[in-house]
């Protein structure tokens, strides 16, 4: 070996075959569609079903105040059943969403007290 | 002073271990990896990525094998061995890891603070690694000892600028500066750190093995 130069040489050279080895970037994954966050994407609660079980709807806003908004809009259409707004997933990559839950509203006391 | 020699000497070696195994990940060529993502576009670059590869490849010689350098028994039985891993780690860091370093440091993160920065690394490690290689064939091996201690401990900035980078954020300092001043910390460290160790290091107390021994 006669010179730094000789190592840097070797260096380069094998750098370049290596860098011959290295693929091109793999095509990115296609983006999820795009969250429409008005209150038309959603889509209005399903009516009770027969058993009595609340009934679950994932909202697709991120937002709070717009999913707020979706509950009170739904809670006006359907005054007999009581809405209620969870968030979830707020700690994944996709961050809050949110969750409403219609339940039968409780009958008022003595109702069927004969 | 030996036992805390020892406990420095393998926490130093755990860390390279450590960078060893998280950077293994990238040689699945996937682009789902953090730091690739974090690059956004460049990634997707030939050159920049052919880059990429050959600093972490060259790197991960680079820490592999300078422990072995440094070790005195293996230095003074085994002098060819010495050589040979010599001048792995002088083709590791002259042609691969410090020029595509140099590259890779013009689109660095943290604007012109940290591209500055890393070119420094870069020229610094690459220059003290050549000055370590030039005076080993001139046959002046105390010098070749201290251009060597400056050029791993060059090396070993990898290592302290991602403990410096994990004290800040625990420290409650943001991604950006946090990452320039991790990168100047240690830098620095390394400068200072390598140069108390090659002024320790001894003038006239060098292995007679290696004397004349070079090919």
């Amino acid at each position: 070996m006669k010179s730094v130069w000789t190592l840097v040489a070797a260096g380069l050279a094998t750098l370049a075959l290596f860098s011959c080895a290295v693929p091109p970037a793999p095509p990115a994954p296609p983006a999820p569609s795009p969250v429409v966050e008005t209150p038309k994407a959603v889509e209005p609660v399903r009516r009770m079903p027969s058993d009595g079980r609340p009934e679950e709807k994932v909202l697709r806003v991120r937002d709070r105040n717009k999913a707020m908004e979706v509950m009170q809009e739904e809670q006006r259409r359907n005054p007999h059943l009581l809405y209620e707004l969870v968030e979830f997933g707020a700690m994944t990559r996709v961050g809050p969403q949110y969750r409403l839950i219609a339940k039968q509203k409780a009958a008022p006391a003595g109702a069927d007290a004969r | 002073m030996r036992i805390a020699r020892g406990v420095l000497v393998a926490v130093t070696l755990a860390l390279c271990g450590m960078i060893v195994v998280n950077s293994l990940p990238y040689f699945s060529f996937r682009r789902d990896l953090a730091f690739l993502e974090e690059k956004g576009a460049r990634a997707d670059d030939l050159l920049w990525r052919r880059c990429f590869y050959g600093h972490v490849l060259g790197a991960i010689v680079c820490i592999v094998v300078a422990p072995f350098l440094f070790w005195e028994r293996l230095r003074v039985r085994r002098p060819k061995l010495h050589r040979g891993l010599g001048r792995v780690y002088g083709v590791a860091v002259l042609g691969w890891a410090g020029p595509a370093g140099l590259v890779l440091a013009l689109f660095a993160k943290g604007g012109l603070a940290g591209q500055i920065g890393f070119l420094a690394l870069g020229l610094l490690w690459w220059g003290t690694t050549a000055r370590g290689v030039q005076t080993i064939l001139a046959g002046r091996v105390a010098e070749h000892r201290r251009w060597m201690i400056r050029s791993y401990a060059l090396a070993l900035s990898a290592v302290s600028f991602r403990v410096f980078q994990i004290g800040l954020a625990v420290a409650g300092l943001s991604d950006e500066p946090n990452y320039v001043i991790s990168l100047w910390l240690s830098l620095a460290t390394s400068l200072v750190a390598g140069e108390a160790v090659a002024r320790r290091s001894p003038v006239a107390a060098v292995p007679l093995a290696l004397k004349g021994g070079v090919s």
